[in-house]
């Protein structure tokens, strides 16, 4: 697995493994509102956001297959 | 500062700092309440009660609804009332399942909710913490102010089902009106710690305002939080130290008075028990 680092934001590559994952996670400061940007611009979501343990997240696809995930996540031990 | 925002489905949004204010009002729609920083005291049906930024207040509609800030610093309160259709559709979404909704019953109940105080915390939180910031920023955008209400409801009963559900299964009673007669009192015991937590409350207080026996009182409220009132009291006033820490410049010894401890030395050694750091060093901590 490839991580992004400061000069990487997205790593595009071929498929040459078959457990290769094709998704894509984006962070987000506000995902309810990159939910509704998105959503008014034509991005056809297939849920609403919903809650993992690492915070929110919403889930949509691209035509060619990609898999995106927005997540905004959350620490919920700070106090 | 203030401003309303109505949206056209008759939600509707107050922001408030302010110094001092009197409402009294019958409250017409579902609402909850919720303070930034200082604290709001409210009163419904002859209860009194105060919202700590720790907390927030739930407000059923029709309800007789008073509150009152009288603060040298300016108290910042955020109030989120649901129009009738919207939170009607919600609740019918969220407590039938799937079958039951094709089933297009058109039978849409209106929620009661136990009125009290619940945790502002986890997602909530985040949620009206994001909603408020964007308001302040001037969000006109009604879609996406929905969104954050429809979240802040379903957030909201995650919440009730936790404090609310879950803690009627704990209790040992038999009959379901018992157990739901109990927790109500023990809610009452829980918002008057919350509410005076700073002041010598004693056992006997607690258990008057909760209409119950002090014997009773222990019994329960152990059965349905794992705790006595007595550790929650503590509790309640060690996290709320933390936050006067991190926020304030106020000394040790100001904290300590502020929150209800009667010594300085008491509230080090349970500080330091409890969060496994002195309250200097936390301070200290939180200003890197």
């Amino acid at each position: 697995m490839v991580k992004a680092d400061h000069e990487t934001n997205i790593l595009l590559s071929e498929q040459k493994h078959q457990n290769q994952t094709n998704k894509i996670v984006l962070t987000s400061d506000d995902c309810l509102e990159d939910y509704c940007r998105l959503k008014s611009r034509g991005v056809i979501f297939k849920n609403r956001p919903a809650y993992l343990s690492e915070g929110l997240s919403i889930e949509f696809s691209d035509p060619y297959g990609n898999h995106f995930i927005i997540l905004e996540q959350r620490n919920y031990n700070e106090d | 500062m203030k401003y309303v925002k109505e949206l056209s489905n008759r939600n509707k949004i107050i922001s408030e700092s302010t110094c001092e204010a009197l409402y009294e009002q019958q409250n017409d729609a579902y609402t909850i309440k919720f303070v930034f920083n200082g604290t709001e005291d409210c009163e419904i049906n002859k209860r009194k009660f105060s919202i700590y930024p720790d907390t927030f207040a739930v407000v059923n509609a029709g309800t007789n609804f008073s509150s009152k800030i009288d603060s040298i610093n300016p108290v910042n309160t955020f109030s989120v009332s649901f129009g009738e259709n919207f939170i009607k559709d919600f609740h019918h979404t969220f407590s039938n399942s799937n079958e039951s909704l094709l089933a297009d019953k058109e039978v849409r109940e209106t929620p009661a909710f136990i009125e009290s105080l619940y945790p502002f915390s986890g997602d909530m939180r985040f949620n009206v913490m994001h909603l408020k910031s964007q308001l302040d920023k001037g969000l006109k955008d009604e879609m996406l102010i929905n969104e954050y209400l429809y979240h802040c409801l379903l957030n909201y009963y995650k919440i009730y089902d936790k404090e609310v559900a879950q803690k009627l299964d704990k209790l040992s009673f038999i009959k379901a009106k018992t157990r739901e007669e109990v927790l109500k009192r023990l809610t009452l015991a829980k918002e008057y710690i919350s509410s005076n937590y700073n002041q010598n409350i004693t056992l006997e207080n607690i258990a008057e305002q909760a209409c119950l026996s002090v014997n009773h009182l222990l019994r329960t409220f152990k059965e349905a939080y794992e705790i006595s009132p007595y550790q929650f009291l503590v509790q309640l006033r060690l996290n709320r130290a933390k936050k006067l820490l991190q926020t304030t410049t106020y000394s040790l010894n100001e904290i300590v008075g502020l929150v209800g401890f009667e010594c300085p030395s008491s509230f080090i050694r349970l500080f330091k028990h409890t969060f496994n750091i002195t309250p200097l060093k936390y301070r200290k901590s939180r200003l890197n």
